[in-house]
Formats: C-alpha cells, sequence, structure tokens
C-alpha cells in the first residue's frame, strides 16, 4: 500500500503526464487570403490511366533564409502523354512574403518542370545553406539546386540522377533526403510505383463502365537509395545496399532511428504488399525486416493498401512509432515501438484508430503536436478513389481527418475543427510548418482537382512551445536525423527528430517543435547528431525558435 | 396424321412434365440436360430457358446457368425473375458488378420487393461496400418482408438475416455505436446463437473498444460450440496479446495456426509476440514463411 507522501507523488506525476486542459485544435482555411491558387491537376480524360491516382506532394520550405516558410507544389501533366503543355499543369513555388501572403515565384524561380510529377523533398543536399528540391514524376525526376538568388538549377543529368532505367519503370511516388552513413551529406530514397506504360495498359471495368486498375494489374518496382558523392553528384547504391532487393509497389516514405543505434532506418509504405522497414546496418547496407518488426502487416496478416506515413513517437517513450494511412474497410494503422529491436506492436485498436479510420481512404499522414499540449496528434489526408463513392453509397471525396493525442491513445476531433475544416475533396499530400511564425503548426494539402487548402492553426490555447532550426556542420547541414529530447522542469520528457519526409510524396519544414503544455521552458535539452555528437542545452524558454549550431 | 400430330403434343408435353418432375425431385442433371434439348426444339421459350438456368444453379454450376438467363433476359429485359436469377448466378462466380446491376435493375422495376433489397444489401456487403448494404438494407426492413408471397418462416428469416448483415455491416464501416445496440439482441435470439460471424463482429467492437474482458467471454462461448474454429482462437490470442498475457496469448495462436496453417494472422501476430519473449528462432521461422506466402500468394483480383 502506498503511503500519503507516496501517492501524492504519483498524482502530481499523473497530472504532469497527463494533456495539459485540451483547447479543441481549430483550423481556419486561409488560402485565398494567403494569395495561393494552386489546382492539382492530374490530366484525367475519361481513359482511367493509373497515373492520374497518384500525384500530390508539397513541400514546406524556407527556400530563401528569410525565415519565413515558402511553399512548392508538385503538379500532375497531361494523361497518358505525360506533358506540362500548359502553365496549369507546372509546379509552383510560392514564396512567403512575411505577411500572411505568398507570391508565384514559379518563372522567376525556374521550377515549373516537366512531365508529370508526384512528389517532392526538399533539403540541402550539398551543405551551402540553401535548401534544394528533389522532384519525383513518372518515367523521371528532376533534382534542382538552388542557387541561393531566388532561382534553381536542373541538375538532374550533372548530379548522375537522369535516365536510371528505361520508361516504364521509372514511375517514382516519393522521396526522401537522410544521411544513410552520417558521413555530413545527404542521401536521397526514391520509392517507385509500379511498371506502366500507357501503351500496354489494359482497361478495366464492369461492363461498359470503366474504372481504375486494381494495383495487382501492374507488376512492382524496387526502391532507389543514391550516396551523396560530396561533389554535386550522386551514386546508385541501389543494388549494392540491399534496397533494391525487395519489390515493392512503393508510396509514401518515412526515417527514424527505430532501434537507437544512430542510423537512421527508411520505412517505406506498400500499395496492397507488406510494408517495408530497411534497417541501417551500417556501411550503405540495409536489411528488409517489416515482418519481424511487426511493420508490414496489420493484425489480420492481409496486406492493405498503404499509402502515406509518419514515424515519430507519440507516446514519449523515446522510441520513433509508426502511423501509415490505407484504404476504406483497412483502418490505418498505427505501430508501437517496443523498443531497441524488440518490434513493434500493432496498436490500432488501442489508439483509438481501429473504427474510427475505418470508413476511411487516406493519403497524408502526420504526428504533429497542434495544441502544444506535449503529445503528438493526428493529420490525416483523405479521399476515396473517385469510382469508389459510388460503389460504397457515399461520396468520394473526404474532408480531412484529426485525432487528438490524449496521453497515448488518439480521439477523432475532426468534426469539432472548424468548419473549414469540413470541406470535402479529393486530398493527397500535406506539409507542416509554421507558417505565420505564431508557434502552432500549421497545414498546406493538396487536393486533385482543387484548391490546395492552407490550413492555418487558430486553437485557441496558452500552451508553451519550443521550436530548433539545427545547423549540422560534422552532421548534414539541415541536422536531418538529428534526435532530440527535451526535458520540462517537471521531469517530463519530450522526443522528437528532424526529418522533413512526412507524410505522401511531400517535405515538411525540417524545424524539430515540441509542445511544452504548461510549462514555459525546458530544462534540459539534448541533441544527439547524427556524427554522433551530444549537444546539450539547459534552462531554454520557450515561444522561440532556437537555432542550434553543432559544436 | 392425327396420331402423329398426337404423338407430338404428346411428346412435348410429356418431355417438359418429365423434366418439372426431375427438378422437383432434386435431379437436376437430368432436369437440366431434359430442358436443354426441349430448348431445342423451343429456343425462345422463356420458361423453358429458366428452367434450364435454374437447373445449373441447383447444382451449383453457374457458369453453365448464365447464358441461359442471359438469352430469358434478351427475350424479355423485364423478366425480374431471370434478372434475379442472373445476379445470382455472377454472384457465385464473384462477378459482384454485373450481379449489383442486374440487381439496381430489379429494384428500379419493383422498388417495393423487400428480398430484392436484401439481396441487394447483401451482395453491397459481400462487396465491401458497407454504406451501401446498410442502406440497402434499411430500406429492405423498412418495407417488411411479410406479403411478399412468402411464408410466415421465411419471412422471419429474411428480417433476421437483415439486421444480422446490416449489424455486421455497421462494425466494419466503424459505427461502433449503432452495431452495439442491435449485436446483443440479434445473439440473444436462438436462431443466431451459433452465428459465428455475428458473434466475431461482436468481439471485433469489443475488442476496438479495449473491452477486452467482454470480447474474451464472447470467444469462449464460440469455442465452447466450435472448438476447433481457428479464427476464434486467433480472436483470443489477439485479446489475449493486448492484456499483455504473452505466453498463454502464444499458445492460442499456436492453436489458430496448427488448426489454419495457411493463415497468415495468427503467424504474424506470433511473430510480435515470440520476440516479445526472445524466442527470436522462431520468430523467423514464422516471419520467413509469411514471406514466402506473400511471394507467393497472387494479390486480389480487380
Amino acid at each position: 500500500m502506498k503511503g500519503p507522501d507516496e501517492a501524492l507523488a504519483s498524482l502530481v506525476l499523473l497530472a504532469v503526464f497527463a494533456p495539459s486542459a485540451g483547447a479543441q485544435i481549430r483550423f481556419q482555411d486561409i488560402t485565398r487570403k494567403a494569395g495561393l491558387h494552386f489546382v492539382l491537376h492530374n490530366g484525367a480524360a475519361g481513359a482511367f490511366h493509373q497515373i492520374e491516382l497518384m500525384p500530390g506532394g508539397v513541400a514546406a520550405l524556407d527556400f530563401n533564409n528569410d525565415g519565413c516558410t515558402d511553399l512548392f507544389f508538385a503538379n500532375g501533366g497531361t494523361s497518358p502523354s505525360l506533358q506540362k503543355n500548359s502553365p496549369a499543369f507546372w509546379n509552383r513555388l510560392y514564396r512567403n512574403n512575411c505577411d500572411g501572403t505568398f507570391t508565384d515565384v514559379t518563372e522567376k524561380a525556374g521550377v515549373a518542370g516537366a512531365g508529370f510529377s508526384n512528389g517532392v523533398a526538399a533539403a540541402d543536399y550539398d551543405n551551402d545553406g540553401f535548401t534544394d528540391l528533389f522532384v519525383t514524376g513518372v518515367n523521371g525526376n528532376i533534382l534542382y539546386h538552388n542557387r541561393g538568388d531566388g532561382t534553381f538549377e536542373d541538375v538532374t543529368r550533372k548530379a548522375g540522377l537522369a535516365g536510371v532505367d528505361p520508361p516504364g519503370k521509372t514511375w517514382a511516388i516519393a522521396a526522401g533526403w537522410f544521411d544513410a552513413d552520417n558521413d555530413g551529406f545527404l542521401d536521397l530514397v526514391v520509392t517507385y510505383y509500379v511498371e506502366w506504360n500507357a501503351a500496354t495498359e489494359r482497361s478495366c471495368g464492369t461492363g461498359s463502365t470503366r474504372t481504375y486498375c486494381h494495383p495487382s494489374q501492374y507488376a512492382g518496382l524496387p526502391n532507389r537509395i543514391f550516396r551523396n558523392n560530396h561533389d554535386g553528384t550522386f551514386s546508385d547504391m541501389t543494388a549494392k545496399s540491399g534496397i533494391g532487393a525487395a519489390i515493392g509497389k512503393g508510396m509514401g516514405l518515412a526515417f527514424a532511428d527505430f532501434d537507437g543505434d544512430g542510423l537512421m532506418d527508411i520505412f517505406i509504405a506498400n500499395d496492397t504488399l507488406p510494408n517495408f522497414l530497411f534497417h541501417n546496418l551500417g556501411g550503405f547496407r540495409f536489411r528488409e525486416t517489416g515482418i519481424e518488426m511487426g511493420v508490414a502487416l496489420p493484425e489480420s496478416g492481409r496486406p492493405v493498401a498503404f499509402m502515406g506515413a509518419d514515424f515519430r513517437d507519440f507516446d514519449n517513450d523515446g522510441w520513433p512509432d509508426l502511423v501509415v494511412t490505407g484504404m476504406v474497410n483497412d483502418s490505418y494503422q498505427l505501430f508501437r515501438n517496443l523498443g531497441r529491436l524488440a518490434g513493434f506492436e500493432d496498436f490500432t485498436a488501442k489508439g483509438g484508430l481501429a473504427a474510427a479510420t475505418r470508413r476511411l481512404t487516406g493519403w497524408a499522414a502526420a504526428f504533429f503536436d497542434f495544441d502544444n499540449d506535449g503529445w503528438k496528434d493526428l493529420f490525416f489526408a483523405n479521399a476515396h478513389f473517385p469510382e469508389l463513392g459510388s460503389l460504397l453509397g457515399t461520396p468520394a471525396p473526404l474532408p480531412n481527418s484529426l485525432f487528438r493525442n490524449t496521453g497515448g491513445r488518439f480521439e477523432d476531433i475532426s468534426t469539432a475543427a472548424g468548419p473549414d475544416f469540413q470541406g470535402a475533396a479529393f486530398y493527397r499530400g500535406a506539409a507542416f510548418a509554421d507558417f505565420d511564425n505564431d508557434g502552432k503548426v500549421d497545414v498546406i494539402v493538396t487536393a486533385i482537382g482543387s484548391e490546395a487548402r492552407l490550413f492555418r492553426n487558430v486553437t485557441p490555447t496558452t500552451n508553451h512551445w519550443l521550436a530548433f532550426r539545427l545547423r549540422g556542420t560534422k552532421s548534414n547541414r539541415d541536422g536531418i536525423g538529428a534526435r532530440i529530447r527535451v526535458t520540462l522542469p517537471s521531469g517530463k520528457t519530450l522526443f522528437n527528430h528532424a526529418t522533413t519526409s512526412v507524410g505522401y510524396a511531400s517535405s515538411s519544414e525540417p524545424l524539430v517543435r515540441f509542445g511544452l503544455g504548461v510549462e514555459d521552458r525546458a530544462k534540459a535539452v539534448e541533441i544527439t547528431w547524427p556524427s554522433g555528437t551530444v549537444q546539450r542545452l539547459m534552462d531554454v524558454a520557450g515561444g522561440r525558435v532556437v537555432a542550434v549550431r553543432e559544436p | 396424321m392425327w396420331p402423329v400430330l398426337a404423338l407430338l403434343f404428346l411428346a412435348a408435353d410429356d418431355g417438359r412434365g418429365d423434366a418439372d418432375r426431375l427438378f422437383a425431385s432434386g435431379r437436376y442433371d437430368e432436369a437440366a440436360n431434359a430442358y436443354v434439348r426441349l430448348l431445342e426444339t423451343s429456343p425462345n421459350d422463356l420458361g423453358l430457358l429458366e428452367h434450364a438456368g435454374n437447373s445449373y444453379l441447383a447444382q451449383n454450376r453457374p457458369t453453365l446457368a448464365i447464358p441461359f438467363f442471359k438469352r430469358a433476359l434478351a427475350l424479355s429485359p423485364n423478366d425480374l425473375d431471370a434478372a434475379r436469377q442472373l445476379a445470382t448466378a455472377f454472384s457465385a462466380i464473384n462477378e459482384f458488378g454485373e450481379a449489383q446491376s442486374l440487381l439496381a435493375h430489379v429494384a428500379q422495376l419493383d422498388p417495393a420487393d423487400a428480398v430484392t433489397w436484401f439481396r441487394l444489401g447483401v451482395l453491397m456487403y459481400m462487396r465491401g461496400a458497407y454504406p451501401s448494404a446498410v442502406e440497402d438494407l434499411d430500406r429492405a426492413l423498412a418495407l417488411g418482408f411479410a406479403g411478399h408471397g412468402l411464408s410466415g418462416r421465411d419471412s422471419a428469416q429474411y428480417q433476421n438475416r437483415a439486421e444480422v448483415v446490416r449489424a455486421v455491416a455497421q462494425v466494419e464501416m466503424g459505427r461502433p455505436a449503432e452495431a452495439a445496440k442491435e449485436l446483443p439482441k440479434l445473439m440473444a435470439r436462438p436462431e443466431n446463437a451459433g452465428d459465428l460471424t455475428l458473434r466475431f463482429s461482436w468481439v471485433e467492437l469489443l475488442y476496438d473498444a479495449g473491452r477486452y474482458q467482454e470480447a474474451i467471454q464472447q470467444v469462449d462461448i464460440a469455442l465452447a460450440s466450435s472448438p476447433e474454429n481457428s479464427s476464434a482462437h486467433f480472436w483470443r490470442a489477439r485479446i489475449l496479446s493486448q492484456q499483455q498475457k504473452v505466453p498463454e496469448a502464444i499458445a492460442e495462436a499456436e492453436k489458430a495456426r496448427d488448426l489454419s496453417p495457411e493463415s497468415p494472422g495468427p503467424r504474424g501476430l506470433l511473430v510480435r509476440l515470440y520476440q516479445k519473449v526472445g524466442q527470436a528462432a522462431d520468430a523467423g521461422r514464422e516471419a520467413e514463411w509469411l514471406r514466402a506466402h506473400e511471394a507467393a500468394a497472387p494479390e486480389p483480383a480487380q
């Protein structure tokens, strides 16, 4: 039996660890006010080519280092001819004017692109202090080097990233930057979906009614990994690394050091096939461990149509967990990391997602602490496939979803997130950043056939926050892969890591954010850089972005 | 002349009557042959075409039945019986899209027919289109099954099945509150006592809600009547795993695996459970099986 002091201590501990008083998370659609008018076009013209289903990546990046987060949208093209033959199909770069508005600077920046684009990954691959862009697409990707003067140069060929395979084998969906070997330069992973060729693509449907084919009608592809040679070029390490041995139907990807060995691992969501978890063995070698670690399949043992993913610690135990979106009738999956190579448990039902997401089809997924209460919440971008609506008897466009983390379990609060949040569309990619620098994480979401929506976080909360802008010296300049542990005065610990690969084919700000709840400062901050350097900061006041240079 | 004509008529009458008698006595193969022979001389006889189709359907040979019902429908596009039976045949070969179109056509022509809405609802359930299934079954239940030429018993059976499928669909589509109101009532009916789909649906709802003790009680009821049911053991393993009763969960998952060796669910759970208790070799073996299974498994058809 507990003594009174012990009981009191337990109560205090409970009070500290319980989520702070729940402000209702709310979002306001400020797209028009912000001057954004990007429409994602997939070129669909009634012929039901599979490529039309997949575009929609968006990046939140600060390309001009003015401290305000800008936006890059990947756009589709004509289908099936894969052209950007009108400005409607251009990829778009919007500069954040730091006053709540954005300006389209696509032409000046030279990033309108070519072909049929799908996704985007933003990071500073050459450590020159300016964020670069990698744009994935059907039969061709583009690497843009940021010149630092507001313009970009297409360096795809120069970098050795062009023409890695013949057309038909290069339908890339997502890409992500991480430092596979901790050599201080970011390497590149690209997910590949299926072999697609308009000339040989079969027709699917019933009678005279045509629909998009099931993914089973297409052969899967290996994903690819490229090592940064430190001179602006890359080497294809797909075969040597072991990544290429696993054939999947790659969609979203996310990075985290799931076993705490100091090396970032790769999670890739597969459509209708088991997911991949590539365990980084060091020396640019990877072993696919999805089944062994328990993240390849849901508890039913049946692969489902996995789409987007995020790989972060939602229960504040220091181990990154996984969330993966899927298709209607298959709940989105929540996999809880049990610790150093102990595998993951299927936490979907326990976490409150099983029944709540079963009727949804999801694309982007992300863990962010939208109410700054110290617990990462969940955002999902949703939409059924177009023809599914008539079969299901429900509209195919869907509103997005928001789940509040109530202390390791999630509660669906979507309908209370404000009237603007209820709008349905064919949502796809999403990126997360504090676009107005008010300390609350905002969301930009793309939607096929309609305007991308910028949801400003207007949660009425006095909770505190803290963010870190990392600058690696021995590590990659963006600090991607750095793990941060924040200890609050109460003793509560929070964990996060630097990554831009979040959701579906998209890229979020590189800042590492923490909600502090009612506490206004961090007692201690420990940053473990990819180089292995451990940096400690003491008594760090909240309510600000702290720039940290690797010692 | 007269005797010859008389023989012909007699033959025609006898042939049809014989075929009907064969069908009525359950000799469907012979009945089908008889109807097909009769169709050689009367190829556009609607009744014969439907009888032939029904004879093949009764033998569970839907692909042979389909051409006869199609011919019947071509002759009489608004023949509701032919359309219903053709839908049944398409359903039997998993051509759900075709079946759905036909039943929707029938429902349009005869919107007051509860049985058609019921069949459409069940079909939509089988297609995984749970919201549509619930809508169609709601409509069937609102119309009621009495007074559709069904016996009182048949009508009650339709009513019960419609309620059961609707409740299960509500669980599948993530409407636990609605389902929770219906499922206990439905399970209390004697005719549903052995319905494991219904019981497992209740188990799923309880499991999703974290009501593990109640869930395991329901599984135990299922196991009392079906001790060798692999799904019941798998459910037990999943629940015990959530309760952190790892050794017990392993024992149940192993039972489920042994009872249904080709089922991946218990294997996947065993990988996780073996790892929890440090049985790395066992986990590796099950993982290897899963990899091989996934590599060999055909993906779901369009």
